[in-house]
């Protein structure tokens, strides 16, 4: 357990330093980041002024230095839109970042998982391979495409659902499923792939041998079995979807830390976009925690290992 | 040589009858693989040949023709797909903008794989210290979003093509490596491979002609899926705005200028989706049947 747990402190230290000192360099490396401050109206004094305050006269070491420090005490600056210090506004988004995310991924396995079992017991019929296509063609669509033609149909010409924002009740219907598309057509896949190759194991046909109905040979023992293996490609595909989630959030105007990054983006606000960067990378690493909890409670084999 | 995949062999070796027959399992569903390779091959070269064929300029501005419906025949001009808000035709613009999609796919996945494959193959060669960094690099990579250090990237250093394959390619190298090292080690464990050891082999020899050539296959199949998921990606890009400039036409970016227009004009977002929509599909069922064909036992990575 404690293993575990250094070995992810240990991946979160990494992740950060990692992300920022690249970001740190390619800042440094691609121009003058006051010139992107300034703008194009600003004079000569102007530049001097905002490198001076930005820190950009000293040497690169001291700057470097500098911004470790402003790392290790989460303090990342001002944000340049808001002038407010950018952390905060970062953690204020963050909740309804959470909730689209938690209710997409729930969505996402609700539909996967029977759909992947179903496809895998029926696969030489035709509403299996249905499922099959389905799925793949589900994996082809840009989770962006899938919200704005959702917003098309539901919200322009039937208008039942709202376009954008999180004010009502109902906003969540359309990004959470344009979010989930793809992580649903992808584990309806791999269930589906994991379950026909356990069917074809001893077990299986020693609890059939035994008299065990269909039911419990496939979902006391089937599912148990491949739960281990696609808790660690949950574990991987989380990362994605979180890229995904920024995506969705500007194509929805949902406002979540993929919302404020886009914009930091756009208007070249450093401090905010590393802000943002650093909370991802700290969901990231704490998701992924999670699972390596989870596998010892669903693989009991791991248990006896640790204890 | 019975280990070495030829190009030839890559693509005519293959037997057709290598699935299983089950029942049901039509022929037009046995060639959809060919048949999606062949659709991609045209889309390309009429996309990379688009200016020897296309009715109109990409860029050409005609405001008296602006937001025209789809089929129909004007006066004189016609606009196969109609035209977008500044009245620039979009059946040209969408053939244009296919380059970017096709270039940035093809580039980006080509050299992640072989920058991955080389760093797979490092790991699994010395083993040793090479091995727990590179793996360590890419557990770490994998499980981040990328396309959040992509659009930070592309806003600190600047929009444009070669960017954007930067950007990708030091991103998706992982999978690349990860099974190069995988499928390297299994190699390792062979015979062939002792007896070539045996028999005095060693260093680039030894790799180049009993590991690279068992791990082709593989790598082919992960190729194809990393072509499908970085044009997801470059078009995820353009559309937020940050990617290729916009006075280059790209999918992405047509479907984000289309998105103001979808109650009036839904034909200027809806042509390039089913673009990138048909374009990844034919890329995927394409690598499902390379899959089932070059390398069964991988599914997933």
């Amino acid at each position: 357990m404690l293993r575990v747990l250094g070995s992810r402190a240990l991946q979160l230290i990494l992740v950060v330093l990692g992300i920022s000192t690249l970001l740190f360099f390619l800042v440094r490396v691609s121009g003058d980041p006051a010139l992107a401050v300034a703008g194009s109206e600003a004079t000569t004094e102007d530049i001097e002024i905002i490198r001076e305050s930005l820190g950009l006269n000293r040497s690169i070491f001291e700057q470097y230095f500098a911004f470790l420090i402003k790392l290790a005490t989460l303090n990342f600056g001002d944000s340049y839109i808001y002038l407010q210090p950018s952390m905060p506004l970062i953690l204020e988004a963050l909740p309804s970042t959470l909730y689209l995310s938690f209710v997409a991924f729930a969505l996402a396995m609700l539909v996967a998982i029977p759909a992947g079992i179903f496809a895998a017991v029926k696969r030489r019929n035709a509403s299996g391979r249905f499922i099959l296509s389905m799925s793949m063609l589900g994996q082809s669509i840009p989770p962006f495409i899938i919200g704005i033609f959702m917003i098309l149909v539901f919200s322009v010409w039937l208008q039942w659902l709202p376009s954008f924002g999180n004010e009502q009740p109902t906003s969540i219907i359309m990004p959470a499923i344009a979010l989930s598309a793809v992580l649903m057509a992808r584990h309806t896949r791999l269930v589906r792939a994991y379950f026909i190759e356990e069917m074809n194991r001893g077990y299986v046909r020693t609890g059939k041998s035994l008299g065990f109905n269909n039911r419990r040979i496939r979902f006391k023992h089937i599912l148990r079995n491949i739960s281990v293996p696609m808790l660690s490609l949950i574990g991987i595909d989380l990362g994605k979807f979180v890229g995904g989630a920024v995506i969705i959030e500007a194509v929805f105007a949902w406002p979540g830390i993929g919302s404020l990054m886009v914009n930091a983006v756009k208007a070249r606000d450093y401090p905010m976009l590393e802000a943002g960067v650093f909370t991802v990378a700290v969901m990231v690493v704490l998701v992924n925690l999670i699972v390596d909890l989870l596998y010892q409670f669903v693989d009991p084999r791991l248990r006896a290992k640790v204890n | 040589m019975s280990q070495r995949m030829s190009a030839f062999s890559f693509f005519v070796g293959a037997k057709s009858d290598a699935l299983p027959k089950g029942p049901g399992r039509k022929k037009w569903f046995r060639q959809a693989g060919p048949i999606s390779l062949a659709f991609l091959g045209a889309a390309a070269l009429l996309s990379f040949g688009a200016n020897l064929w296309v009715p109109q300029d990409p860029t050409y501005q005609d405001l008296l023709y602006r937001l025209v419906p789809p089929f129909e025949i004007g006066e004189g001009v016609s606009y196969l797909l109609g035209t977008d808000q500044l009245g620039r035709d979009v059946f040209s613009r969408l053939v244009h903008g296919g380059k970017v999609s096709f270039a940035v796919g093809l580039a980006t996945a080509t050299l992640a794989m072989l920058i991955g494959g080389f760093l797979g193959l490092i790991a699994a060669y010395f083993r040793g210290w090479q091995e727990a960094v590179i793996l360590r690099v890419v557990d770490i990579q994998t499980a981040f979003p990328f396309l959040i250090v992509a659009i930070a990237i592309v806003s600190i250093v600047g929009a444009g093509v070669n960017t954007i394959i930067f950007t990708l390619v030091i991103w998706l190298w992982t999978p690349f490596a990860r099974l190069a090292h995988a499928k390297s080690l299994s190699v390792k464990e062979s015979e062939f491979y002792r007896a070539a050891i045996s028999s005095g082999r060693s260093g680039f020899g030894l790799v180049f002609q009993h590991i690279v050539p068992n791990i082709t296959g593989a790598m082919m199949v992960v190729w194809t899926f990393v072509v499908a998921q970085t044009i997801i990606a470059e078009s995820s890009m353009s559309y937020l705005g940050l990617g290729v400039p916009l006075s280059t036409p790209t999918w992405g970016s047509m479907l984000s200028e289309g998105r103001n227009y979808l109650e009036t004009a839904w034909w200027i977002a809806t042509f390039p989706a089913v673009a990138i929509m048909l374009t990844v599909l034919c890329v995927n069922v394409f690598g499902d049947w390379l899959s089932d064909r070059l390398d069964p036992q991988t599914k997933e990575i």
